[in-house]
């Protein structure tokens, strides 16, 4: 079965869809004009913030896996037991918590699956988008 | 959409008890899954809240009803998809070999088109209709039903949709 890819230039700003909310947490958190010309440059060395809607939840690290839902919609639920049961570790953002300019940030960026007629949506490691409660291939993808 | 509108046990119930009702009265059947189905419930009456209809807790909704008319449930790809797979994309309704436990349901692929292709009505027989009628004929898009009459039924008597799910058909 062919799955849908996401683009290379999109991989090199960040790992999938996961990496690309992140960097638009960073780019709101850069330094402004002024400070830059108050401090000498300096390295970033910390990790880029996150979008305070995009969820942790912790489990084995299998890479960068990002799951869009809705938590009122069962088969996202269904989904999300499922990486619990495999003990998968994923960032998890629910629809329903967003405003509007956050759901067309996370629509617009789930677009590189193909579609954004539904959810659940899980994208693991930037290569791979699976639509759907697909459980066989959430295990083989994750497990 | 910035928060999950509430919705009381009583109003899951009420709902859960009408669509079997009419499900059940036009032919259909609701998943037997009473946990999940209530989950379904919970998440339809959540968009009705949210967005003043009954929207598909599995498909993400514009907000703007004219746009979303083809998945208000029981959503315009229903019955074709209990036709192929068994249950529709969120499996509310089931077939009757499901119910009776004939044929089990799996993943469902999307059929609803993406956003640039909606709407794009294919070619009916009426196109190439070419006599008078008395009166339209008007199509429920959701089970097929057909009327001819003036204006379409305010409710389908057979799916329960509601008028704004008829079109014109010849």
């Amino acid at each position: 079965m062919k799955h849908p890819t996401v683009p290379a230039g999109f991989l090199l700003c960040a790992i999938a869809l996961a990496g690309a909310l992140i960097l638009a947490g960073c780019t709101a958190t850069a330094p402004s004009p002024s400070q830059a010309t108050q401090a000498p440059p300096v390295a970033v060395t910390t990790a880029p913030a996150l979008p305070s809607y995009m969820v942790h939840v912790e489990g084995r690290d299998r890479g960068v896996i990002l799951l869009v839902g809705r938590s009122t919609c069962p088969w996202c639920m269904k989904t999300k037991e499922l990486l619990a049961n495999l003990s998968v570790g994923y960032y998890w953002i629910d629809l329903e918590t967003l405003n509007e300019a956050e759901t067309a940030q996370v629509i617009s960026a789930i677009s590189v699956c193909g579609q954004t007629n539904s959810v659940p949506i899980l994208i693991v490691n930037g290569n791979r988008c699976i639509v759907g409660y697909q459980e066989d291939q959430i295990r083989e993808a994750v497990g | 959409m910035t928060g999950v509108p509430d919705v009381s046990e009583e109003e899951i119930t009420a709902l859960h008890e009408r669509l079997g009702r009419e499900a059940e009265e036009g032919g259909y059947h609701l998943n037997p899954d009473r946990v999940f189905v209530l989950g379904l419930v919970r998440g339809l009456l959540v968009n009705t809240k949210r967005y003043g209809y009954m929207s598909c807790p599995c498909r993400l909704a514009s907000g703007v009803k004219g746009e979303d008319l083809d998945i208000i449930c029981p959503c315009d790809y229903r019955d074709p998809d209990l036709n192929d797979y068994g249950a529709c994309y969120c499996a509310l309704y089931v077939s009757d070999d499901v119910l009776a436990g004939r044929r089990k349901t799996g993943s469902i692929p999307e059929r609803r088109p993406p956003p640039g292709a909606r709407g794009v009505v294919p070619p009916s027989a009426g196109a190439a209709a070419s006599f008078a009628l008395a009166y339209p004929v008007w199509r429920c898009r959701v089970c097929g039903y057909l009327c001819a009459r003036d204006e379409p039924p305010g409710v389908c008597p057979v799916c329960k949709a509601k008028k704004d799910r008829f079109e014109r058909f010849l």
